[in-house]
């Protein structure tokens, strides 16, 4: 039975004669054996999902775009011949059409009698039956007005014919994704002078279920066409219907409607009124160039032109006021830290100098001479290295070490491993057993030497100092006294972060380096090394590259030339108040106007713009302006952040 | 074989490597109330935090040293944050013990979000979302044993005395 003459005779039955019961007012359209009844039983199979054996139709591909790259759906692109029925049957092989090398036409088992449609599977295209198709040409019949060459849609859902026949309509969810390319067809065939088309009141969210490319091939002269009153929201919905934006066809012709006169979206989301109108407009205007007519007003297409030149940016996508809201809802306060990220902390120029002369020493050993570090190390100490393997997030944003960064061209080169070993990352989040726990831990200088070196050779950028950050703590009382009734000793408390480059790979590195250091004792093995300290503990932590930048202390602000900057609470703060290094200076001043300036301020703790001030408004009298002053401030009218703070 | 045996080197440690063992344990209690204190609610966060370090504390914060008695402002001001400890490692300093529990150098690296919104998932690292991601972080804690100080994250229904009496004597933390 399944044939393709078969088949086509199969729907040449259920065509209806040319007289039917719904009005049938002229039109050549309307009587189909016009076309020759084969070619409209070959492009009636095509145009439902259900190829009956259609491969012999397939080679002679119709016109007007039913090409197969759209039909039913890229879904069904997918499937071939083999595939079997829901009942695990599989189709005759004789069934499999001919000219399906293709691969794009699915042959469909066509059961005789045609399926009922009273069971859809939902958005499934489904074999379409005869019945189906009466059904659809009952409905579109009814709904068509023929004086004015123009279909209502509208409210499709609570349609009466297709609702008494069990069909759903295209647009509501669960109706077959092929029914609303079957509804174009038939329309195109029924009424070839269609001209306008109404699709108001469908609840539409998206044109996709109604098949925008059925529509516009099989309906390609509309030139009014009603969307009101849907739930559309992006002006990219309209693409597929406008000549000019969009998705070209795959085969080349023109796509859309290319004579659209007039357009309403009225009661849709996308449309704007008010400031934002003119944008709304130009997107309309945009998509179709013979537009005369936009909500029932008129509207210029050559707007889109103009605006062109002056409006800043076209969005492309959702209608603005969306997107305002979309964003709103996203939106994150700015994150606002109390006090900014400064450079390394230290207590005292010595100590910082003293821990930095250490690391002078310590990192060109560890980088080239790893067992000159034996004498650092105390008798008893600590030492252990542990990984933090997670990737840094931002490194990650910002692609740093990725394909094609000149920076770092070789971070695709690192491996963990070196660092995963019996001696190896500490990193007690992973480490649980305690006898690794233990044997991690290094305890004397030569056990901490051997595993220094089972680490890769690295080299720290020395010469560049801005990629390290060390903050020094001295700790008094750290270390139990040695002998009773003595205070506990003082260490220094080191911490470094920076990074280095890794060898064989010569991939980059962070990592940070805790030491605790006591002073050398005289006549140690350290001291004779020329080590200014000893190590008692070093805790290294090898993570994945990021940014130092962020370390770098903020520029240092400039002179405050201007009234002072009230303060803003949570912000950033810039400046502190006190006097910047480098006296500040009024600009045309004379030194001796400067000088006069000074010991104004000196002698009424005024802030330098308003002793400069003062000391103008009155005419560079010190006296008169010192008087003035006190006058002033004796009547409580000078505010008080024109003093200095006191420091 | 090798399960029996972990149970018998348990049996057999020396004091120094039982010393070890007992550190990393506390720091692993240490860090955990530690972060859960830093991640609570702004309005709670410095009556939960503070009481982890001793008041001789000295803190600094990207470098900016921060007295003990100007935590809970300090705390208050920054925003609500959401630590992600990825590596610890936790050290007792040698010579600072002599019968009492010695003190310890603990070192934590992980990341942290900053804001109310909690991190972006992970699918959706932009670039333009930058100041939103997490910054690596990297602190630097000396913990020393306080004998009076009441234990701070002991668990539910865990032996008494099984939290930890370490308050913080050095703090030194850093974006990185």
């Amino acid at each position: 039975m399944a044939t393709p003459a078969a088949a086509a005779a199969l729907f040449n039955a259920a065509l209806p004669k040319p007289v039917t019961a719904s009005n049938q007012p002229g039109g050549s359209g309307n009587h189909p054996n016009g076309e020759g009844s084969r070619g409209r039983g070959r492009g009636r199979g095509r145009g439902r999902g259900g190829r009956a054996g259609g491969g012999a139709t397939a080679s002679e591909g119709e016109d007007v775009g039913m090409t197969d790259v759209g039909e039913g759906g890229a879904r069904r692109r997918g499937r071939t011949g083999a595939r079997a029925g829901p009942m695990g049957e599989r189709p005759h092989p004789n069934s499999r059409a001919r000219g399906t090398g293709t691969g794009r036409n699915s042959p469909a088992v066509i059961r005789e009698g045609g399926r009922s449609q009273s069971t859809p599977a939902p958005g499934k295209a489904t074999p379409v039956s005869g019945s189906t198709i009466d059904t659809l040409k009952l409905f579109l019949l009814s709904r068509y007005t023929a004086e004015a060459r123009m279909l209502n849609m509208e409210n499709m859902a609570e349609d009466p014919v297709l609702t008494q026949a069990g069909l759903l309509a295209p647009g509501v969810k669960g109706a077959p994704s092929n029914m609303a390319g079957a509804v174009w067809k038939l329309a195109a065939q029924l009424f070839p002078d269609l001209v306008t088309l109404s699709l108001a009141n469908n609840h539409l969210t998206s044109l996709l279920p109604l098949s925008p490319f059925h529509l516009t091939s099989n309906l390609p002269k509309i030139e009014n066409v009603s969307f009101a009153n849907n739930s559309l929201s992006q002006f990219r919905d309209l693409d597929p219907f406008s000549p000019l934006i969009g998705k070209k066809r795959a085969d080349g012709n023109a796509k859309g409607w290319s004579n659209l006169k007039e357009l309403v979206m009225t009661g849709n989301p996308m449309v704007e009124t008010g400031e934002r109108a003119l944008e709304y407009q130009v997107q309309m205007a945009r998509r179709f160039a013979t537009l005369t007519t936009l909500d029932q007003q008129p509207i210029d297409p050559n707007i889109a032109f103009k605006a062109a030149e002056q409006s800043a940016k076209l969005t492309p996508g959702l209608s603005p006021s969306i997107k305002s809201a979309t964003a709103k809802k996203k939106q994150r306060d700015p994150i606002v830290f109390p006090v900014p990220v400064t450079g390394g902390f230290f207590e005292s120029e010595p100590t910082r100098d003293f821990v930095g002369g250490f690391l002078t020493k310590f990192f060109p050993a560890f980088d080239d001479e790893r067992p000159a570090l034996l004498p650092a190390y105390a008798p008893v100490c600590t030492f252990s290295f542990s990984t933090d393997t997670a990737h840094p997030v931002r490194s990650k944003a910002k692609k740093i070490g990725g394909n094609g960064d000149k920076r770092f061209p070789n971070q695709h080169k690192l491996d963990w491993k070196p660092y995963l070993g019996p001696e190896g990352s500490r990193n007690l989040t992973r480490v649980k057993y305690p006898a690794k726990r233990i044997n991690t831990l290094k305890t004397t200088p030569s056990a901490v030497i051997s595993s220094i070196m089972s680490l890769p050779k690295t080299k720290h950028p020395l010469d560049e100092a801005t990629k390290f950050v060390f903050d020094t703590f001295t700790m008094p009382g750290l270390l139990a006294p040695t002998a009773p009734d003595t205070p506990g000793e003082t260490v220094i408390y080191a911490v470094v972060h920076g990074e280095f480059t890794e060898f064989p790979s010569k991939g980059v590195r962070s990592f940070d380096r805790t030491f605790i250091l006591a002073p050398a004792p005289p006549g140690s093995a350290a001291q004779l090394a020329g080590w200014p300290c000893i190590i008692l503990s070093d805790v290294f932590v090898i993570r994945g590259y990021s940014d130092p930048k962020v370390w770098a202390p903020p520029p240092p602000p400039a002179p405050p030339a201007a009234a002072t900057q009230p303060a803003v609470p949570g912000a950033v703060p810039t400046a502190p108040a006190i006097a910047a290094p480098g006296q500040e200076r009024a600009e045309g001043l004379t030194d001796e106007q400067q000088s006069i300036v000074l010991q104004m301020q000196d002698a009424t703790n005024l802030t330098y713009t308003f002793a400069h001030l003062c000391l103008v408004q009155n005419g560079w009298d010190a006296a008169t302006a010192f008087t003035n002053f006190q006058a002033l401030q004796a009547n409580g009218a000078i505010p008080p952040e024109a003093f200095r703070p006191t420091a | 074989m090798w399960f029996a045996t972990r149970f018998d080197m348990a049996a057999t440690l020396s004091s120094v490597e039982q010393l070890v063992v007992n550190a990393t344990k506390q720091a692993e209690i240490f860090v955990e109330a530690f972060y859960a204190a830093q991640d609570s609610s702004i309005a709670e966060r410095a009556a939960k935090v503070q009481p982890l370090y001793s008041p001789a504390a000295r803190i600094t914060w990207n470098g900016n040293p921060i007295p003990y008695n100007d935590l809970p402002a300090f705390l208050e001001r920054m925003p609500k944050s959401l630590h992600e400890v990825q590596a610890f490692d936790c050290h007792p300093i040698s010579g600072s013990a002599t019968g009492a529990p010695p003190s310890l150098v603990l070192s934590v690296s992980g990341q942290v979000t900053h804001g109310d919104n909690g991190p972006p998932s992970t699918g959706t690292i932009h670039a333009r979302d930058f100041d939103f991601l997490p910054r690596v972080f990297s602190q630097s804690l000396i913990l020393v044993h306080d004998p009076t100080a009441p234990p701070i994250g002991a668990p539910e229904n865990g032996a008494p005395g099984s939290g930890s009496q370490y308050r913080i004597s050095a703090d030194s933390f850093r974006f990185c």
